[in-house]
């Protein structure tokens, strides 16, 4: 057991002590993005997301949950440059990713780590940035959820709101001062050793257990049925024009739900040429919503606005599995909250997967 | 060298402006290019030319003759700019009576000989490329001419100004303030600039025609008006950056 302020010991432990860099939610300015964090000023602690479909505030509080950002932004860059090439293709030079300072994330949640297993499945080696950055993770601290925000839905897909594995350090914030600490790993458990924190009584260990326990709850109903039942009728579905049309008809094909989303890994490549004649390869996010996502040579093979919007709910929930063995959603509800047009994966999924437009709405 | 003309119809000039200032501010362009014409230096070659950018939205008759000239004179014809690719402000008179907008702007309307409806470039001539904005980004055009250079064009990469924002880790003004923003219909290409300075977009690169249609307009104008958007913003946005869509709306 502790306090808000050995959070601050963790972060030095993990800077001084095992030198690494920090990775995570970075408070500043009235905004939580993705950074470095130095201290635990860094930390989005005194503040709190309100959300709903398409809004976004944040208050005074001491449960931060979401932003627009996740590790995706650390993982996957916007932006990557590829490759320099000359006119004759004689100097080709790819960009130096070796050099990547050892790292911990910190602070990221269940969902996230979650979507990290997922991208790590998906991607692993192949992009060669990813897995530079991927392997300079060298500690990940979590903070598990002990209350959700109203788009939180992991409990329905199983990645939060606790975390179980595939983790060093984990805290969750009973209150505003008291935080309750758990390992996961040799690693963690050397750092909880080095926080000499007084052991957690029952009362105390109860108290968490109820949080994790209501928060599961809560975040379990988003669908109506159970995934696999979720997950035949998404298929079985998937031809029905008409009520894949009738679910999109608010899309306007902006692609932010790709962009928010921690498992979302579509790039697409840009070429320019540089002052010195160089040929510039350069990837970034792209995603199945936008326009161009079907755009080859020659042809468009999504040209239609529903049939990228269905590809969306279908990739996260019946095709990711088949590639990976894991749902691709990670019930973070960062699509719900940040489509500006205010539209619900969940009312999505329910609509489909009970065969009815209006129903589940 | 090629040969490259800077044709400007009816528009501000900030287009051409872009694209000289890029090009005079890029060396190794200045060495595969010579500027044979440009409207507004009053150059008049009559000479065939690589490259011709336009300018503008198309008010008259003459502008239509002045436009086929050029094409049947070039090898490859680019429109530069919000006015040239869908109209641009110039669609805002649009609906008005033209003899009373003429009035209105200029101290001696009738020697002004325009047509009540601005058109595109596409609808005069073939465009073998197109660059949106209003301006256009100097990036674009030297992107285009280095790309013209080695015998190729760029990829049109049609996108919502969302996408820009969220690659530049941007929080959306939209969705965390309620600041009404037309990033979702509009084409990407500025870099987000006014959601960087926390202001909604206006639209100035034009519509997304390719995924929006009328039905999806409405609902997106009902969006945005939930936010409290002045009545009237979206309309005269419309109307000023998107000549095509706003012969969708106009039946309303
Ligand atoms: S964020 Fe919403 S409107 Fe934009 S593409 Fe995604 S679902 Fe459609
Ligand atoms: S689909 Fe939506 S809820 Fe699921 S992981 Fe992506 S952003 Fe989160
Ligand atoms: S989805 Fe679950 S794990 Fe993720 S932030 Fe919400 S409550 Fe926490
Ligand atoms: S601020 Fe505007 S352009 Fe940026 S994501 Fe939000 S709606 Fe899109
Ligand atoms: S954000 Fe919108 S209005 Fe502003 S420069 Fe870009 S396209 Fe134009």
């Amino acid at each position: 057991m502790g306090s808000v302020y050995d959070l601050d010991r963790l972060i030095r432990i993990l800077r001084e002590n095992l030198n690494l860099q920090l990775q995570g939610y970075r408070y500043h300015a009235g905004r939580v993005s993705w950074g470095e964090i130095n201290g635990i000023a860094d930390l989005p602690l005194s503040v709190e997301d309100y959300v709903e479909p398409g809004l976004y505030r944040l208050k005074e509080g001491y449960r931060f949950r979401h932003s627009s950002v996740s590790p995706k932004v650390f993982l996957l860059p916007s932006e990557q440059v590829f490759l320099y090439e000359s006119e004759d293709y004689a100097r080709v030079k790819a960009p130096d990713t070796s050099e990547m300072r050892q790292t911990a994330l910190f602070g990221i949640k269940p969902c996230d780590r979650r979507a990290i297993e997922v991208l790590d499945n998906i991607i692993g080696s192949k992009n060669p940035v990813y897995a530079s950055r991927r392997k300079s993770i060298a500690a990940i601290i979590v903070e598990e959820c002990l209350e959700p925000n109203n788009n939180c839905f992991c409990g329905a897909v199983g990645s939060g709101p606790s975390i179980e594995g595939g983790f060093d350090v984990a805290y969750a914030r009973l209150d505003e001062k008291r935080v309750f600490f758990k390992y996961g790993s040799e690693l963690g458990r050397d750092i909880l050793v080095k926080l000499d924190l007084k052991p957690a009584g029952e009362r105390e260990v109860n108290e968490y257990r109820e949080k994790i326990e209501s928060t599961r709850e809560l975040t379990s109903r988003a669908f109506s049925r159970v995934m696999r039942e979720v997950q035949e009728n998404l298929l079985s579905k998937a031809r029905d024009k008409d009520l894949w049309l009738k679910v999109s008809e608010d899309c306007v094909g902006c692609g932010n739900c790709n962009f928010v989303c921690p498992t979302c890994f579509c790039l697409e490549f840009e070429y320019s040429i540089n002052e010195q004649n160089m040929g510039v390869k350069t990837a970034q996010w792209t995603g199945c919503l936008l326009y161009t996502y079907g755009q080859v040579a020659g042809g468009h093979f999504r040209p239609e606005l529903y049939t990228r919007y269905r590809h969306f709910v279908l990739h996260k929930f019946v095709f990711y599995p088949k590639q990976i063995g894991l749902i691709g959603c990670v019930g973070c509800g960062r699509c719900i909250t940040w489509c500006p047009m205010g539209i619900d994966l969940r009312g999505s999924v329910n609509s489909v997967a009970q065969g009815g437009v209006n129903a589940g709405k | 060298m090629l040969r490259v003309a800077f044709l400007k119809l009816t528009s501000c000039s900030g287009c051409l402006n872009q694209a000289l200032v890029a090009l005079l501010a890029s060396e190794d362009l200045l060495s595969k290019y010579e500027v044979v014409y440009f409207t507004e230096l009053g150059t008049i070659s009559s000479d065939n030319y690589d490259l011709v950018l336009v300018e503008g939205s198309v008010s008259n008759t003459k502008q239509e003759r002045e436009l086929e000239e050029f094409r049947a004179r070039s090898k490859t014809l680019v429109a530069l700019g919000t006015c040239a690719v869908q109209g641009g402000v110039q669609s805002l008179r649009i609906g008005e009576d033209i003899e009373e907008v003429k009035k209105t702007v200029y101290p001696f309307p009738e020697k002004i000989d325009v047509y009540s409806e601005p058109k595109p470039v596409s609808d005069i001539v073939k465009v073998d490329f197109f660059i949106q904005g209003c301006p256009v980004k100097g990036e674009a055009v030297v992107n285009l001419l280095r790309k013209y250079a080695i015998g190729g064009l760029p990829l049109i990469l049609p996108e919502s100004v969302c996408s820009e924002c969220k690659r530049k880790g941007l929080t959306c003004v939209m969705v965390s303030q309620g600041i009404p923003c037309m990033g979702p219909i509009t084409v990407s290409g500025c870099g987000a600039l006014c959601p960087s300075f926390q202001r909604g977009c206006y639209g100035c690169y034009g519509l997304r025609t390719w995924d929006i249609n009328v039905f999806k307009l409405e609902k997106f104008i009902d969006k945005v008006n939930k936010l409290g958007a002045p009545g009237s913003m979206i309309q005269t946005a419309l109307r000023g950056y998107g000549y095509k869509s706003f012969k969708y709306v106009k039946g309303r």
